[in-house]
């Protein structure tokens, strides 16, 4: 089969800095791969897991990067169950935006072991295919952010003044860095100009 | 192997550096204890955690108490999903496990840290317990919880699953994730509580086995255990941060710097 062919019911996951980004690239990649399989987006903080932190928020009482991580773990396990696995059991596409490598390279960036993240999200199936979309170090910096963009906006913001983890454009470079060298090892690609014409069957 | 290669091998192993973990040894004769109570609902052991807790005041020792679920950052969380009945086993865990270590970093290090003794009412092991009976992998749950911060004392109220019914149900019925209901698909509650409990026990065993609690007969009158418990308290010896917990605390060090800071002559 060509790798550019994905048979339906499957996984495809979008990862990336920018939560903006995400959101639309989730949209276009929806349009075009659910318009005949059917299918929806699975976006962060499905659960309100975040948007329910963010009301009650004591800056004081930051949660650490471990923390963070553990609850995108859990808002992950909300959108596995309510939304991912209910999809593709209908033999419908998914679009998940962001999925784990998003997860894992805010992980990373923040200081925290790649073993112990790999370990967290072992629960979550693999995605059929994992795209990144196209964002630089540069541009990256430039972008004024909310707070409930998406993940990696809402924990850099969280931990953003912890001297350890970096401040908020630090932890983005390394976002984006990590994204960049699964690229290069082949674990994730850019989303293409024009994605493949023909659905699978 | 000579101390210097040892302390080396020690700090690589860990990914702790060796001033990180130098700070820690420092800190040991300083630090305060963390204690934790363990056991089925119903056992007494909040009681026995009240008693303990006054009678150390009493003795001048600094006490911080921290239950189960109390995180003010996370507990409104859980509950407002609990309310929903929408919790499924992995995410319950995740949320504890996000409540624990927010309450690790927030209340029990900085406590410990400062020469505090801590008294929880539940620690980990009730995760490894509660989640151990809802299916989820102990090894899993072992990551999930990593770095664990290993207390200096687990008292574990060992006590029938038939006791731990009756003392908690004489006057009301179990909720719906007390009892389990969430996995055994049982609609009477305490039927269900019935056959979740001895999962839990069952694991609570194991625990006990592999970890070596320091077990509480629960079936003892009120004073006997109080007494007990004073005897055993006294009898307890330190466990090590710099052999147990350097990677629990050096994470928390590093993302809480201030904690070593000097602070600034006036």
């Amino acid at each position: 089969m060509p790798a550019d062919l994905l048979p339906a019911g499957q996984l495809i996951a979008v990862e990336g800095c920018s939560g903006r980004a995400l959101q639309e690239s989730a949209e276009r990649l929806k349009n075009h791969f659910c318009r005949k399989a059917g299918g929806g987006i699975s976006a962060w903080d499905a659960s309100s897991l975040f948007y329910e932190l963010s009301l009650g928020a004591d800056p004081l009482q930051a949660p650490s990067p471990r923390t963070l991580l553990l609850l995108y773990a859990a808002d992950l396990s909300f959108r596995l169950q309510w939304q991912i696995r209910p999809a593709l059991s209908e033999g419908q596409f998914v679009i998940a935006a962001p999925y784990i490598e998003t997860a894992m390279a805010f992980g990373q960036a923040a200081g925290l072991p790649a073993p112990w993240l790999k370990s967290l999200f072992r629960f979550a199936p693999a995605a059929a295919r994992t795209y990144r979309i196209r964002e630089s170090r540069d541009t990256a910096a430039k972008i004024k952010i909310k707070v409930m963009d998406g993940f990696v906006e809402f924990g850099g913001l969280m931990v953003g003044k912890n001297s350890c983890s970096g401040t908020r454009k630090d932890l983005q470079q390394k976002v984006i860095s990590y994204l960049v060298e699964k690229e290069a090892q082949g674990v994730c690609r850019k989303i293409p100009s024009r994605l493949p014409a023909r659905l699978p069957a | 192997m000579k101390g210097k290669e040892k302390k080396k091998k020690k700090a690589r192993s860990t990914g702790c550096s060796e001033a990180m973990l130098e700070v820690i040894r420092r800190q040991e004769a300083r630090r305060g204890l963390l204690i934790t109570f363990e056991g089925l609902d119903g056992s007494g052991k909040s009681t026995q955690r009240k008693l303990f807790r006054e009678w150390l005041k009493a003795a001048g020792y600094p006490v911080v108490s921290t239950k189960w679920n109390s995180s003010p950052l996370i507990k409104p969380l859980i509950k407002a999903r609990k309310a929903a009945h929408s919790l499924r086993p992995e995410e319950f865990s995740l949320l504890h496990a996000a409540d624990l270590r927010h309450r690790m970093e927030t209340v029990v290090l900085p406590a410990l840290w400062a020469g505090k003794t801590v008294i929880a009412d539940r620690w980990f092991f009730t995760a490894l317990a509660r989640d151990g009976a809802r299916g989820m992998p102990l090894n899993w749950l072992l990551n999930t919880y990593s770095p664990i911060l290993w207390p200096d004392l687990v008292f574990y109220f060992s006590v029938s699953a038939e006791t731990s019914t009756k003392r908690m149900f004489a006057t009301r019925s179990p909720k719906f994730y007390e009892a389990g209901q969430d996995i055994t698909n049982l609609e009477d509650p305490i039927t269900s509580y019935t056959h979740f409990i001895q999962r839990v026990l069952r694991e609570y065993e194991a625990l006990n086995t592999i970890f070596q609690f320091v077990s509480v007969n629960a079936e003892k009158t009120i004073y006997e255990q109080h007494q007990s418990i004073r005897l055993l308290f006294r009898q307890c010896q330190r466990r090590p941060w710099a052999e147990w917990n350097e990677e629990a605390v050096s994470d928390w060090l590093r993302n809480n710097p201030h904690v070593l800071e000097k602070p600034r002559a006036r």
